[in-house]
């Protein structure tokens, strides 16, 4: 590892707009509408499956208070795809902005804008719209029988990008990969394993629902506020669906309430875009609680089958994963997030013989999308439980047996390289792994050496000890670029301008704190804007855990060009040469003793001689996606009289290079914890035989609040990843996929059973209680 | 759609006050106390909303904790959290101080009433259970005077409490639980806290050695109403505790509910866990 000393990263500075939100100063688009706005209501499809026949809105246009209501009748037939993505997106384009078929039950079918929310929902009552029911597709395996209904029978449907899309067969993507030989390794290994696995529809359950804004501006253009992830993504979808020119259209994010990959989306913009063109008012839509279970993203549910083969001695021969996503009623994420079962997920464990094969598939069931973890918490719930079986099968503790088979720095994986975004993979060695260090801090600090096995264990109340690995990713390489723009001012201080999206996480923060190390200053100089597609650079979004490694890159490109240009105008004003100049705290020494101050330094760029403005901008792009790592500990309570589970403590321990910011990187990491913690546990889509999300509250739709927080320890183990800022990579998706695994495995060691799906409600495992009795 | 703000709300200041609303049609409304399930229901729009309402929180009478010919008075307004914290419950009633302390979260626990809780008449009221166990009487008045109904007959069916037009609840009086008796309390939920239980038990037993005096056992979320177990209690009652009877108490309790699945849970779970939530109280004993 690499010895630095840092003075601005690597510590836990304040998050800049920590202040400003604690003290609730107007910062969500809410806060932003004015007293006039119109709001806008959505009549949603109360049918899985069916055609409009007919639908008649003279009605609503004539309502109270109503100014304008849109339905498929008036409004632009462009087809698109919603997920905020690259471009041309690895995504079919299935979507329009209103359609003549409703393909689930919370599908667009007409909406109204009026002078309040309450005249609006009146309006909605008085359209008239008759459907054709056809009949409804509620399982992957129906989607696939050769007599099942069709869901995206327009012509219109294309997949942009050169990958198979078969819609007539419900078929969204197919992607796989073989590497050595796996069907002869499985069959010679000393044990095999083939178990199938379940994952559930989860939602993000961000605070802040789905929310935008548009207005028209004095030039006539339309200006988007927006709770989004992808503002220049969205800039280029709405323009697509509308059929306008993006230079007519400028997208803001204010601060958001939290979004976890649900707002990876262009979800609600077009509409209020529209609305605001055809009414020159101001619109404003953000969607209820239940909306947002129904209609926003969800995460991708996801059955896996696993097939694996040990020898004795603890060498891992055969690893494969057959996944089928079901990716709902449109494809957005779906060829992405099954990708990544695979490729966040296999290379974590060294093997020769390996296969993946998956289909999306298309059900009208809520839409899939992308979610913090991103297809990796999914897989990993499956290998991470198998593996736990392999080590128990050949006699080896679980722990034992992922140290002697994980990655280590210097290590490829042909998966790597075979499985990319809708394309092929980025060859990649590993370059920074401290999985050991992960392993050793975190069993050191739950206590491994106190487990024992479940066989020794009786009585009402077992306890049980598991434990998983985990990698993700960092950015999308040779696709996904971040850039910054950095601009002195007179004082010493800086505006850094970048295109990347604080969803909460505190990346303003981070990416301040790089320009200021690589500037030589302090945070309180940085002022930092971001997201705004008039006045910064571009950049691909939040997602794909790659703010702080690519953008941050960008941010650090950038600021390594002004410095050069602050040293090049103190080389003048001090007359010697540039090389023989340092800077530190803000102002640039020679070797002679004198000095100049950045505020003096600006000064005389700015007013005295050879006058420029100090400033400068970069791009960047990854040519690899360094994993973090990480490992997680879990130790609990099973009452095997009622199935409950209490959770005793949680470590986990993570490898992400160098924190940028250790408090932020604490942070995301307890709640990617908690928040799989919920998942694994608690949170679960109930669905009507209509296919109807019956539990599309936070009264039957649990999340864990603060009062179910076991002890929680988070242990940050330092590697030093050479491509990434200052040594960092990611932080904030990999934090989610350990729970379900680890609980799994610490359930097995409590009572000696194994879930192949979650969550693990006490009916489910008393369940498997029940099965082990009988 | 009518708004919160639309509702007509009187608030009466004495009891008498209250049951003079009450006495008249035109100007009865729905009694209002907390307003932790009511005001939630009418705002997801599973109740419609009233026409007028009857705030009772500023009836003192209805607030009062005390301890009377040797039982215990709990006003129909007093909140969850003051019998979790009030000495006399404390002492004489830990089963329902432990079902209050399981309500919602403590901001729901402020507000909520256990006279609320009971007259909201879900099978997943948490307090009932504990008020079955210590033989609670429910006392109504009206203009015309007071009546007392024991609890088990006051729950009549699923949402359905015995509580005429013109009447309130006035208070419950419970039979402190005896010294040297012990009471538990159990409650399945899938968090620690704001979820509606899946099941939820109490028991008041009273142990002589290894032989049982007395013991009252009783679950919610199973039927329609919260119940007492009186097959389960009889076959328990004046047996000496040992690891048969607890096998055949539990093989009991399966035969004696009759539960149904819903959002929460399943109706074979829920049947299963009633036999080990009993089956726990009694190895706790």
């Amino acid at each position: 590892m690499k010895k630095e000393t840092f003075s601005v990263v690597n510590h836990s500075v304040l998050k800049i707009d920590g202040l400003q939100l604690a003290l609730g100063r107007k910062s969500y688009v809410a806060d932003l509408k004015p007293s006039d706005a119109l709001y806008v209501k959505m009549l949603w499809s109360p049918h899985a499956h069916a055609e409009i026949t007919s639908i008649d809105i003279r009605k609503a246009e004539t309502m109270p208070g109503v100014r304008c209501v849109l339905c498929h009748t008036n409004t632009p037939r462009n087809i698109h795809c919603t997920a905020g993505q690259g471009f041309p997106e690895p995504s079919p384009y299935d979507t329009f902005m209103f359609d003549k078929k409703v393909r689930y039950v919370g599908d667009r079918v007409a909406a109204v804008a009026a002078e309040t929310p309450e005249q609006a929902e009146e309006a909605l009552k008085t359209i008239e719209v008759t459907y054709n029911l056809l009949e409804p597709v509620f399982t992957v395996d129906r989607a696939l029988e050769p007599d099942a209904p069709i869901i995206h029978d327009e012509p219109e449907a294309h997949i942009p990008i050169p990958v198979p899309y078969e819609p007539e067969h419900n078929i969204v993507a197919k992607v796989g990969m073989e590497a050595g030989e796996f069907d002869q390794a499985l069959a010679q290994a000393d044990y095999s394993f083939d178990y199938t696995y379940e994952t559930p529809y989860a939602q993000h359950c961000p605070i802040e629902t789905y929310i935008s804004m548009a207005h028209i501006d004095a030039r006539g253009r339309v200006v988007v506020e927006t709770s989004t992830q992808v503002p220049f993504h969205a800039r280029r979808i709405i323009a697509r669906t509308l059929g306008i020119p993006v230079r007519q259209i400028r997208v803001i994010k204010p601060r958001i309430g939290g979004g976890f990959g649900s707002k990876q989306e262009m979800l609600l913009e077009d509409v209020v875009a529209l609305m605001a063109l055809r009414t020159g008012r101001h619109v404003i839509w953000q969607l209820t609680r239940a909306e947002n279970f129904r209609t926003g993203r969800t995460r991708h549910p996801i059955r896996l089958r696993i097939r694996t083969g040990v020898q004795k001695d603890g060498t891992l021969s055969a690893l494969g994963m057959d996944a089928i996503n079901n990716t709902g009623a449109y494809g957005g994420h779906g060829l992405t997030v099954v990708s990544c079962c695979g490729s966040k997920v296999l290379p974590l464990y060294r093997c020769d013989n390996i296969h993946f094969d998956a289909r999306v598939v298309y059900t009208n069931l809520p839409v899939g999308g992308a979610y913090r973890g991103f297809g990796a918490t999914q897989a990993f719930f499956a290998v991470e439980t198998q593996i736990d079986e392999m080590a128990e099968a050949i006699g080896m503790d679980p722990l034992v047996f992922r140290q002697k088979n994980h990655i280590r720095t210097g290590d490829g994986s042909p998966v790597f390289q075979a499985l990319g975004e809708g394309k092929e993979g980025t060859p990649m060695t590993i370059g920074s792994c401290a999985l050991d260090q992960c392993i050793l801090q975190g069993a050191a600090a739950i206590g491994w050496e106190r487990r024992t096995p479940h066989t020794e264990k009786t009585g009402r109340y077992r306890t049980g000890i598991g434990m998983c690995c985990l990698m993700q990713g960092s950015s999308v390489p040779e696709i996904d670029m971040g850039a910054a723009a950095i601009k002195m001012n007179d004082d010493g201080s800086f505006n850094l301008t970048i295109g990347a999206t604080d969803l909460g996480t505190g990346s303003d923060t981070v990416l301040g704190q790089i320009a200021a190390e690589a500037l030589r200053t302090t945070i309180d100089q940085m002022i930092v804007y971001s997201s705004d597609t008039d006045l910064t650079p571009f950049d691909v979004g939040a997602y794909a855990s790659s703010t702080t490694y690519l953008s941050g890159e960008a941010v650090r490109k950038a600021a390594v060009k002004v410095l050069n240009q602050i040293l090049g105008v103190a080389a003048e004003m001090l007359e010697v040469p540039a090389e023989s100049l340092e800077a530190r705290e803000s102002t640039v020494f020679s070797a002679d003793g004198r000095q100049a101050t950045y505020s003096e330094i600006c000064l005389y760029a700015l007013y005295q001689k050879n006058q420029f403005q100090i400033m400068d901008s970069a791009s960047h792009i990854t040519h690899k996606s360094p994993p973090p790592f990480a490992a997680h500990f879990v130790e609990l309570e099973l009452d095997t009289f009622t199935g409950c589970i209490k959770l005793l403590q949680y470590v986990a321990t993570v490898d992400c290079g160098t924190a940028i910011n250790p408090k932020l990187a604490e942070g995301q990491t307890e709640g990617g914890v908690m928040n799989g913690l919920s998942y694994a546990l608690t949170e679960q889509y109930l669905f009507d035989s209509r296919g109807k999300m019956t539990n599309a509250s936070f009264h039957n739709y649990h999340i864990w609040s603060m009062r179910d927080k076991p002890i929680l320890k988070t242990i940050l183990v330092p590697s030093y990843e050479e491509t990434g800022p200052f040594g960092a990579k990611s932080v904030s998706e990999i934090c989610i996929n350990g729970p379900a695994p680890a609980i799994n495995n610490a359930l097995y060691n409590a009572a000696g059973i194994r879930l192949r799906e979650f969550p693990f409600t006490p009916e489910r495992v008393w369940n498997e209680l029940q099965k082990k009795q009988a | 759609m009518k708004t919160l703000e639309e509702i007509f709300c009187r608030q009466p200041e004495t009891l008498n006050e209250a049951l003079t609303l009450l006495s008249d049609e035109a100007t009865r409304g729905v009694l209002l106390s907390g307003g932790t399930d009511l005001v939630v229901q009418w705002q997801a729009g599973a109740v419609p909303m009233p026409e007028q309402v009857i705030d009772l929180s500023a009836v003192p009478e209805l607030k009062e904790i005390s301890a009377q010919d040797g039982c215990l008075r709990i006003g129909a307004c007093v909140t969850h959290a003051a019998i979790r914290n009030h000495a006399l419950t404390r002492e004489a009633l830990p089963a329902l101080v432990a079902a209050c302390a399981s309500i919602g979260a403590r901001q729901i626990q402020s507000r909520g009433t256990l006279g609320g809780n009971v007259a909201n008449a879900s099978p997943a009221g948490d307090a009932s259970p504990a008020l079955l166990v210590a033989d609670a009487r429910v006392v109504t008045a009206s203009l015309a005077g007071e009546r007392c109904i024991p609890m088990n007959e006051f729950l009549l069916d699923y949402r359905k409490i015995d509580r005429h037009p013109d009447e309130l609840i006035l208070r419950f009086e419970l039979t402190p639980c005896p010294q040297g008796g012990i009471e538990r309390f159990c409650k399945i939920g899938t968090r620690g806290a704001q979820a509606i239980s899946k099941v939820m038990g109490a028991c008041r037993v009273v142990m002589h050695g290894k032989d049982i005096q007395h013991m009252a056992l009783a679950l919610g979320s199973v039927a329609a109403t919260a119940i007492r177990l009186p097959e389960t209690e009889k076959l328990l009652a004046g047996k000496t505790l040992c690891e048969e009877l607890v096998d055949e108490a539990e093989a009991c309790v399966l035969r004696e509910v009759h539960p149904i699945a819903d959002i929460r849970s399943t109706a074979e779970y829920r049947r299963w866990v009633s036999g080990r939530i009993v089956r726990g109280f009694l190895e706790s004993l």
